[in-house]
């Protein structure tokens, strides 16, 4: 029994999303292909919902009422940020259904710091975990005392950069033919893409 | 002569600062620390025409608004000395970088003369630059210069001459609209008679120091819109910067042909900065400098010490007067002065030099920051740490290479466990000699122990995190020993002209005690001290005025003692005496030394916990194993 509320409750959030996600009505087809439970479930959870007023239905297509979509908008939400998160590491799709696992347990305290992440894989990864060739700066995250000093030194954000050595302390590398070491600790700020 | 002729050199680190000093003015420099910090600035002289013009030095930096405190002490010169221009060194294969200290400059309205250093190296890398552009652009006068070969220096001269106070117009970097507005509103709160532009950016680059000269602190507050459109107008200033200089370097270079970059740096590269062999290379370079340096002022002592001995004994004709001791003990005193000053000094800064000119040294820094970075001290702290081997009074000299007051403190207190050459000489010498080797080795090993304890324990006090480290590898270049020499002397000549004397007049002062018998009266109160360590009570006069002069203490103990010394003590007594005489702030000079760098709370302070820190475990370590051999 408490198996079945744990599934109901997975595929309702599903529904919602995918409602939201959509943006319109959707036929209840979409919904059976997308879901990847035995229609039983789905057919439960559309009444249970229904019932709570927060779909209603027009024949075979669904539709959010006022207070699903404020129910739904909280799932869908999450649901990006986790996507966004993995979307860099894995394919699109997988990150998709990986976000469908996630999303239903997640809590808040891991949805903020992941959101933190997010915003930094959408400028590419710290400088310290690229460790040989050639990559380009994308951003220095400032707020550390040393961001002048880094843009002084020419360390700038659309600056190409070879690593040269990747020692336990820092890292050298050349950037328009001078060659500069940071500490690791520095090094984290600095984010880059790989230069092809 | 006006007061305010008075020109700053600036430049950032490795861009040829410090021969342009020396083709300038040569060895006649004064180098001092800027009043309150560890920054040293150098000073000098020179005839221009009928000006005399007096130009002032500040450590290499790469903007004038970063935290450090070499930043801070360029700003602060450039505004409280009143200046009457600035030379930017720039260095021409990477001009982007130079410019950016240029522009910022301009936003002060200081006149601004441009010195191109490198400028041949960078034509053999196949840029070419055009000056005329570049003094359109910054309406300033542009050099080429080489101070190593006197290129453009009478020509820099003639324009320092020109420009000096001279009222300037000078270039200024466009800022987004939104940021021009901010400045021009907090631009109406500045007082005072600095350049409102400058202020207000500093302001809006939120460096604190510069709110006092708003009328209106709260200003930044109400321009609250734009930073709506600039969440982080701080970083937006800078990139400006960066930007405006990058395409200023872009539009006066031409790049020729690019030549391919030199192989051999890199080969050298890869084996002094290999993850192994860099740390192996650097700390044997090391042991091998030393090892170098202590045979050598061995030899130096053993001579020096010879010549005084007969000379002594040539003004007394065997007669031991009271004036003859005291002068006696004077000439001691300057003959260590010299046995220090000409090794460990001149001989030490001479090698640093040198490799600190072939750029070596940096690479060195790197590797030793691996090591010193578990004590909280940056890596820089292992030249002054491994200087304390020969002596420690220029060891403590030479922590002023740390970037502040706090790290330099805490190295300087590091020295109580690192023996100099004196007291090896009583480890050696006394507890070697008279108690055997490993008993010598057990004196090392305790001072090793108990060395690292009180690091560990300064650390959580202090506090003290090794500041993460950025630093530019200079390419390699050959030295010139001209540079390099007077480098070497300029270093040594405080040592020469306070320190010395010092030596000389405690000399005379031990002379006199001696002569007069006050020696007993004085030593009395202390014998607390023999009873906690549990060694005969004459064996205080050793412990007490090796403070005076601690190259005496091994001759004090044998003539106290009798010279039969492992009749006389135990092997735990001698140990004991080792110990106790090694740990600790060994002597009145280092204290005056102290003194110089900390003030004289902190440095009475230092050398009180230290040395009763040693007496302790000194006494201690004896009454442990007395009970370990009782107990069984």
């Amino acid at each position: 029994m408490k198996k079945e509320q744990g599934i109901l409750k997975i595929v309702k959030e599903d529904i919602l999303r995918i409602l939201a996600e959509n943006n319109d009505k959707v036929p209840i087809k979409l919904l059976n292909s997308d879901i990847k439970v035995s229609d039983y479930f789905i057919d439960k959870a559309v009444r249970k919902m229904a019932r709570n007023k927060l779909i209603s239905s027009e024949g075979q297509f669904l539709r959010l009422t006022g207070e699903g979509k404020i129910e739904a908008e909280d799932i869908l939400k999450k649901h990006l940020v986790i996507e966004k998160y993995f979307e860099d590491l894995k394919s699109k799709k997988e990150a998709h259904n990986i976000s469908n696992l996630i999303e239903h347990y997640i809590s808040e305290e891991v949805m903020e710091n992941l959101k933190k992440l997010s915003t930094f894989k959408e400028k590419g990864i710290s400088l310290v975990k690229f460790d040989k060739g050639e990559c380009l700066i994308t951003d220095i995250v400032s707020g550390n005392d040393f961001f002048e000093r880094l843009i002084s030194m020419g360390v700038f954000p659309g600056e190409k950069i070879k690593i040269i050595k990747d020692l336990p302390n820092g890292i050298i590398f050349k950037i328009r033919n001078k060659k500069v070491f940071i500490s690791d600790e520095i090094a984290e700020s600095i984010r880059v893409l790989a230069y092809e | 002569m006006n007061k305010d002729n008075k020109f700053l050199i600036v430049g950032q680190p490795n861009s040829g600062k410090s021969s342009l000093i020396n083709a300038l003015i040569g060895s006649r420099v004064i180098i001092s620390n800027y009043p309150g910090t560890t920054v040293e600035i150098t000073k000098g002289k020179r005839k221009i025409g009928d000006f005399e013009i007096e130009f002032l030095d500040t450590p290499g930096i790469y903007s004038i608004s970063d935290r450090s405190e070499e930043e801070k002490v360029t700003e602060v010169v450039l505004f409280r000395e009143k200046v009457g221009g600035v030379i930017i060194i720039c260095d021409a294969t990477s001009l982007e970088r130079s410019f950016y200290m240029v522009l910022q400059i301009m936003e002060a309205g200081i006149p601004t003369i441009i010195a191109l250093n490198f400028v041949e190296e960078a034509e053999r890398k196949g840029i070419e630059i055009d000056f005329k552009k570049l003094e359109e652009i910054f309406s300033s006068p542009v050099i080429a210069i080489n101070p190593l070969t006197g290129r453009g220096i009478d020509k820099l001269m003639d324009s320092v001459a020109e420009n000096i106070n001279k009222p300037v117009e000078s270039f200024k970097v466009a800022y987004d609209d939104h940021i021009e507005y901010a400045i021009d509103r907090v631009s109406r709160e500045v007082r005072g008679d600095l350049s409102k532009r400058f202020v207000a950016l500093r302001v809006l680059e939120e460096d604190k120091d510069f709110y006092k000269y708003l009328k209106d602190k709260d200003v930044t507050r109400k321009i609250g819109h734009v930073k709506e459109k600039h969440r982080d107008i701080a970083k937006d200033i800078a990139v400006t910067r960066f930007g405006t200089a990058s395409f200023i370097a872009e539009n006066a270079t031409k790049i020729v042909s690019l030549k391919k970059e030199r192989g051999i740096e890199n080969t050298v590269d890869g084996i002094v900065l290999n993850k192994v062999w860099g740390p192996i290379i650097t700390v044997a370079f090391f042991i091998l400098m030393f090892g170098a340096i202590l045979f050598l002022g061995g030899i130096i002592q053993d001579f020096l010490m010879g010549l005084t001995e007969r000379a002594i004994s040539f003004l007394g004709k065997g007669d031991q007067s009271a004036l003859v001791i005291v002068l006696g003990q004077g000439l001691t005193g300057l003959a260590v002065g010299v046995s220090i000053a000409l090794p460990y000094i001149f001989l030490f800064y001479l090698i640093i030099g040198f490799i600190e000119d072939t750029g070596l040294l940096t690479r060195f820094v790197i590797n030793t920051e691996r090591i010193t970075n578990k004590a909280g001290l940056p890596g820089k702290s292992f030249i002054p740490l491994a200087l304390g081997i020969g002596c420690t009074v220029p060891a403590i000299r030479a922590t002023r290479v740390l970037s502040s007051k706090k790290e330099q403190f805490h190295a300087a207190s590091l020295f109580a466990f690192i023996p100099c050459s004196s007291r090896i000489a009583i480890i050696m010498g006394i507890v070697g000699f008279f108690g055997g080797v490993s008993l010598a080795f057990y004196v090392y090993a305790t001072l090793i122990i108990i060395g690292i304890i009180f690091a560990l324990v300064l650390k959580k006090i202090f506090r003290t995190k090794a500041e993460p480290l950025i630093l530019e590898l200079p390419t390699y270049r050959k030295p010139m020993l001209k540079n390099v020499f007077t480098k070497s002397w300029i270093r040594m000549k405080d040592f020469v002209y306070i320190v010395m004397p010092l030596l000389v007049i405690f000399g005379m002062v031990y002379g006199i005690l001696n002569v007069s018998g006050l020696t007993e009266v004085i030593i009395k109160p202390f014998s607390f001290i023999t009873n906690w360590l549990g060694l005969p009570a004459r064996t205080i006069i050793p412990l007490v005025f090796g403070f005076l002069q601690k190259d005496l203490t091994g001759a004090m103990l044998l003539s106290a003692l009798g010279s039969n010394i492992s009749q006389v003590l135990t092997p735990l007594q001698i140990y004991t005496f080792g110990v106790a005489s090694s740990v600790g702030i060994p002597c009145i000079i280092v204290l005056g030394m102290l003194i110089r760098e900390f003030g004289f709370k902190k440095a009475i302070i230092l050398t009180v916990v230290l040395n009763i820190y040693g007496v302790l475990v000194a006494g201690l370590v004896w009454r442990i194993v007395e009970a370990v051999r009782n107990f069984f």
